[in-house]
């Protein structure tokens, strides 16, 4: 039974694991903002679907040209805000007409006039929340580790250069087809990524 | 339609801004990179810096002093009583609350205005705006007497099943304010994310690139990433637009739902809002001349910048004075008698007399001068203009407070106010506490977004090429 | 340029214009011969005030929104300028169709009455509440904005016909104390002609209120104006789709801004809960007019703040159009919501509760009436001079836009021929 199944230290060294060279991706260096969008297109084209660019800055059509569609941030966000609205106006329908009703200046227990503040403010917080978590949840973060960052010089995609990653998992992928595919769009240089 | 218009390589100089009128120099990536992230990563602790930073924290140690006592002794040492229990306290709250509405001004509305002048001074307006809310938040804490009983004011029923009283605009004021300083904590923080990930991938001490690392939260610049990230911040923005003015309405409503003569009036909202964001840019003005001067950043923060301040300035300014005018028009017109008193007779010509006429002076004829080219242009003067407006607006604040309680409606109980030291001392030592934020944030975060900058240089290249090469479309058959 | 759809519209105008008139004319008539029979005169004249303020409001909003266009620039500026000018010259016929209003003021006015409840309560106001101040400060009032629209098509016209930047430079400098002057002129305007109809009631955010009621309907009629002449050459180089969502944007901001006012205004007064005030508000939210508020909520914010979030909708300028004249109408009930509960004969009174509905049947007579007038002047104006600034600053935006439809077209169809100039490797510092 003992000599089947892996020790602990056989199990953390499996080769998934350690940096032996198992490949992540080709990585692409680009000067331009413009010049990764189009490589990022035609990549596209040629049928690479498992890729990703890296910027410094936000570059307008880059995630279109990777094939990305669904951004899910702005649906969260209003369902958000409507469920904090909706809970502060029931908060204080709540306190104020059946939990502890208390006339004050003669006004009905439910003054929705009053409401409408602490509703607002409630449906913008949760919106906030919302927001700030959603997008951070989508995006995977906060990360410890990602295998881009072995790529050399990647240090630059948050200083002034522009790259695309086609990964390995994508099944059109071959190391040095694939490194010459991205040399002809291009590249200044491109590296392996490994795990 | 005798004309066709032409419009081919149109171009003016006008309101479209060129290269350099709000980015000085040639900037390219690399250079808004190192330039930004020099002064935090590279420049060694400078002498004005660490004389500035003495005397901020000096004054930061008479704030805790001031509070200690305050705590010991309870809020007799201060000057409010019977008839004026608002005094330095709620001034003060609504001082700060106000700097801190420009701050979201410029990094919000200004961003769905597409206004690009904001991208070199959003970040530390942002910043003002927090340390802004923090030095306001404690007024009210302290106000109540035993702060450590703050927490009664969260809504949940207490042991006797009592709630906050939802109908009082001072439970909406503990949402509005709780709300508006999150909500300006994670604006801002999500804007510094991919600057901390470039002062990580930057950073050449180990423990150094380890504190940058963590905030950074692995972020590698991915285009997908950015995609929901722009959207997130487009989102965050549209949502503090709304908040600043609603922050500031509900400090208005603190007043104006209350029947005291001078604080019952519809106009205060709005005008408070306009009033809020005329102080907050005065004091981004005020901190904007001189960080740029001695951090060097003259290229980023260009004399267009602090025209364009001077304008909101002018704008706001005199919505105020039309807010003073048409509030005192309507006490006569209403011809309620205690408002006629208090409008139109106690405050100019009562026992506070001066304050308000010194009000008037700061914020209404001062402001005047905002008019003229010559005056917007001229730093000095532009920067003692910002100070004068950030004393007028404090002015206000008290002028509004305490005039309208030292005399209301039954002159048996009228009285007079005035702060002790200890009101003082907390005042300055809120100064304090500002001051020392603000020099530490100098110092260890980027004071002007990189990201964005390099945004700004990518879309003014952009707009220089649409200038030489886009066409109009040809017309349109249905 | 022109294609034979662009040209049938443009020659369309002077038809509009003379069609416009002539209705406007013949209902003019029917109102004056209305305001005649003392029958129907106390019907008649509150819904005459009604249609002049919206009108009003329209033309005045022209003259102030071009002038804030003036100040900070935008490439919708480009697009609706010359319409917003037009409009601003309609301020002309409405200072003469005012006379109706000053001519009936013993209907709408309870303090130029000689014997009226309400006399008690304003004794205090007689230096303001006077028949003589009060037709002063309207003929002041047109007189400043008059001058100031003036003034504006004029340097505008000189600004077509020069390349020199003295009237670009003159029109920046005289909008900013223009507008200036213009907001505290129509503060009160709004206070005299719509205020004291109840002479005990005031609020100091109403003149403020108004005026952003009154630039909506202005962003509105832009809209549709825009849209009746996007394909008209040069218009359809500048009505684009981004534009139509700038001007959906703006709708969308006065929308909210609209509602914040009334609502500050409404809960202060709630809040207050004052004698002298609160009348007001229940003259207007008893009875029958309590359907009349429910609708406002819903149909003047809620639906029209949903439906301009939605950017599909504001970059097609037939839905936008639709969204706008969806506003007019509700902006219309609104302004009626604020005149026509005001005509209550006991002071303080909350028993208004009764829609007059002759007086409402005669409301659309009335917007024919001033509409039509006004509509023939904007046209007439408006045809008469280029479609577009051609020397404005803003121009320097417009040249973005067309790359950016450009770059769009562009990743629609896209190319696929390698080998791109743009690809040489560039040796950088690093």
């Amino acid at each position: 039974m003992s000599d089947t199944a892996p020790t602990f230290a056989e199990s953390v060294h499996t080769p998934s694991r350690v940096s032996t060279g198992e490949v992540y991706g080709l990585m692409a260096e680009f000067i331009e903002p413009d010049h990764v969008v189009r490589a990022a297109r035609r990549a596209y084209r040629a049928g690479f679907r498992k890729m990703d660019g890296y910027s410094p800055l936000p570059v307008v059509g880059l995630a279109e040209a990777i094939g990305f569609k669904k951004n899910r941030v702005a649906t969260i966000v209003l369902l958000g805000g409507v469920t904090g609205a909706c809970s502060g106006m029931f908060m204080q329908w709540f306190a104020s007409t059946v939990h502890y009703p208390l006339i004050i200046a003669g006004r009905p227990y439910a003054s929705w006039p009053s409401f409408v503040p602490i509703t607002f403010e409630l449906g913008i917080l949760f919106a906030a929340f919302s927001a700030v978590f959603g997008m951070l949840a989508l995006n995977g973060l906060p990360r410890l580790y990602h295998p881009v960052f072995n790529a050399p010089g990647f240090d630059l995609a948050s200083q002034d250069r522009f790259f695309l990653c086609i990964e390995a998992t994508d099944p059109k992928f071959h190391l040095t087809q694939t490194r010459e595919f991205l040399e002809s769009l291009g590249a200044r240089t491109v590296s392996v990524v490994e795990h | 339609m005798a004309q066709v218009v032409s419009t081919h390589g149109h171009s003016h100089e006008g309101n479209g801004h060129s290269h350099s009128e709000i980015l000085g120099g040639h900037q390219s990536y690399t250079t808004v990179t190192d330039t930004i992230s020099d002064v935090v990563l590279k420049r060694p602790l400078g002498k004005a810096w660490l004389f500035g930073f003495a005397i901020a924290f000096a004054l930061l140690m008479m704030f805790l002093f001031a509070i200690t006592n305050l705590l010991v002794r309870g809020i007799g040492i201060w000057g409010v009583n019977i008839p004026v229990g608002w005094g330095f306290d709620i001034v003060n709250f609504v001082w700060w609350i106000g700097i801190g509405h420009a701050g979201t001004l410029i990094s919000a509305i200004l961003l769905l205005l597409k206004q690009d002048w904001r991208t070199s001074i959003n970040r530390f307006a942002e910043a003002m705006t927090l340390f802004a809310v923090a030095c306001a938040g404690l007024y009210p804490l302290m106000h109540m007497g035993r702060p450590w009983l703050f927490y009664w004011l969260a809504p949940m029923p207490n042991t006797m099943a009592l709630w906050p009283q939802f109908r009082s605009p001072l439970v909406f004021d503990v949402f509005a304010v709780s709300t508006y300083a999150t909500v300006s904590l994670l604006f801002w923080y999500v804007g510094l994310i991919p600057d901390l990930a470039t002062l990580r991938d930057r950073a050449t001490n180990p423990i150094v690139k380890k504190l940058y690392a963590i905030p950074a939260l692995g972020w590698r610049g991915s285009a997908i990433h950015w995609h929901r990230y722009r959207t997130a911040y487009l989102l965050l923005a549209g949502i503090a637009t709304p908040l600043v003015v609603s922050v500031h309405t509900i400090v208005a409503l603190d007043f104006t739902t209350g029947i005291i003569p001078g604080w019952h009036t519809t106009v205060f909202p709005p005008y408070f809002v306009a009033g809020a964001i005329f102080s907050g840019f005065a004091m981004v003005a005020t901190l904007a001349i001189p960080l740029r001067s001695y951090f060097g950043l003259k290229d980023y923060i260009t004399d267009k910048h602090l025209d364009n301040m001077a304008k909101v300035m002018l704008v706001t300014g005199l919505i105020v004075t039309y807010g003073y005018m048409i509030e005192g028009f309507m006490a006569w017109y209403g011809a309620n008698t205690y408002e006629r008193y208090q409008m139109l007779v106690d405050r100019p010509f009562g026992a506070y007399k001066h304050d308000w006429w010194l009000l008037i002076l700061c914020n209404c004829v001062m402001t005047q001068l905002l008019w003229f080219k010559s005056i917007r242009n001229n730093v000095i003067l532009l920067w003692l203009i910002s100070i004068v407006i950030n004393v007028g607006m404090w002015l206000e604040r008290y002028v509004i407070v305490v005039l309208s309680l030292h005399s209301d409606f039954l002159p048996s109980s009228w009285g007079m106010y005035h702060g002790t030291v200890w009101d003082y001392m907390t005042f300055y030592g809120s100064i304090g506490l500002f001051m020392t934020l603000m020099f530490l944030f100098v110092r260890v975060l980027p004071a002007i977004s990189i990201a964005e900058m390099r945004e700004l240089v990518h879309e003014l290249h952009e707009r220089d090429e649409a200038k030489t090469h886009a066409t109009p479309p040809a017309a349109r058959t249905v | 340029m022109s294609n034979p759809v662009s040209s049938a519209r443009a020659t369309q105008l002077p038809h509009l214009a003379r069609l416009a008139g002539i209705a406007g004319l013949g209902a003019l008539v029917g109102c004056i011969l209305l305001m005649l029979i003392p029958s129907t005169r106390g019907s008649m004249l509150p819904a005459y005030l009604v249609g002049y303020t919206f009108w009003f409001g329209i033309a005045l909003g022209g003259l102030m929104l071009s002038m804030v266009h003036l100040l900070t620039g935008g490439a919708w500026g480009i697009l609706v300028r010359r319409p917003l000018e037009a409009a601003s010259l309609a301020l002309i016929p409405l200072a003469i169709l005012i006379v109706p209003i000053f001519v009936g003021h013993q209907v709408l006015y309870p303090w130029t009455r000689a014997a009226d409840p309400y006399l008690d309560l304003i004794h205090e106001k007689t230096a303001y509440l006077n028949l003589s101040g009060f037709i002063l400060r309207t003929v002041i009032f047109f007189i400043i904005w008059i001058t100031l629209a003036v003034l504006l098509n004029v340097a505008s016209i000189r600004q077509d016909k020069t390349t020199s930047h003295a009237p670009t430079r003159w029109l920046a400098l005289m909008s900013g104390p223009g507008l200036a002057l213009a907001f505290l002129t129509a503060t009160f305007a709004a206070v005299d002609w719509l205020m004291t109809m109840e002479p005990d009631w005031y609020s100091s955010i109403y003149g403020a209120m108004l005026m952003v009621g009154w630039g909506l309907c202005t962003w509105c009629m832009m809209v549709l104006i825009s849209t009746f002449l996007r394909d008209v050459s040069p218009v359809d180089q500048v009505a684009r789709p981004r534009i139509f969502n700038d001007l959906g944007n703006l709708m969308l901001a006065f929308v909210i801004l609209y509602a914040y006012t009334s609502f500050i205004q409404f809960f202060i007064i709630w809040a207050g809960n004052l004698t002298e005030e609160i009348p007001w508000y229940l003259r207007r939210t008893r009875g029958q007019w309590w359907y009349v508020m429910t609708a406002l909520i819903i149909f003047h914010f809620f639906v029209p703040l949903f439906l301009l979030l939605m950017r599909g909708l504001k970059r097609r300028p037939e839905r936008l159009s639709l969204i706008a004249i969806g506003l007019l109408t509700i902006h219309l009930v609104d302004l009626t919501w604020l005149i026509v509960p005001a005509r209550v004969r006991e002071p303080l009174s909350i028993t208004a509760t009764e829609i007059p509905w002759f007086t409402i049947i005669l409301i659309p007579l009335a917007v024919v009436a001033i509409g039509g007038i006004c509509l023939a002047t904007f046209l007439t104006v408006l045809r008469s001079k280029p479609l577009l600034p051609v020397n404005d600053p803003s121009w320097d935006r417009i040249p973005a836009i067309w790359h950016q439809e450009e770059m769009e077209r562009e990743f629609d169809d896209d190319d696929l021929d390698l080998g791109d100039a743009h690809f040489s490797p560039i040796v950088t510092g690093r």
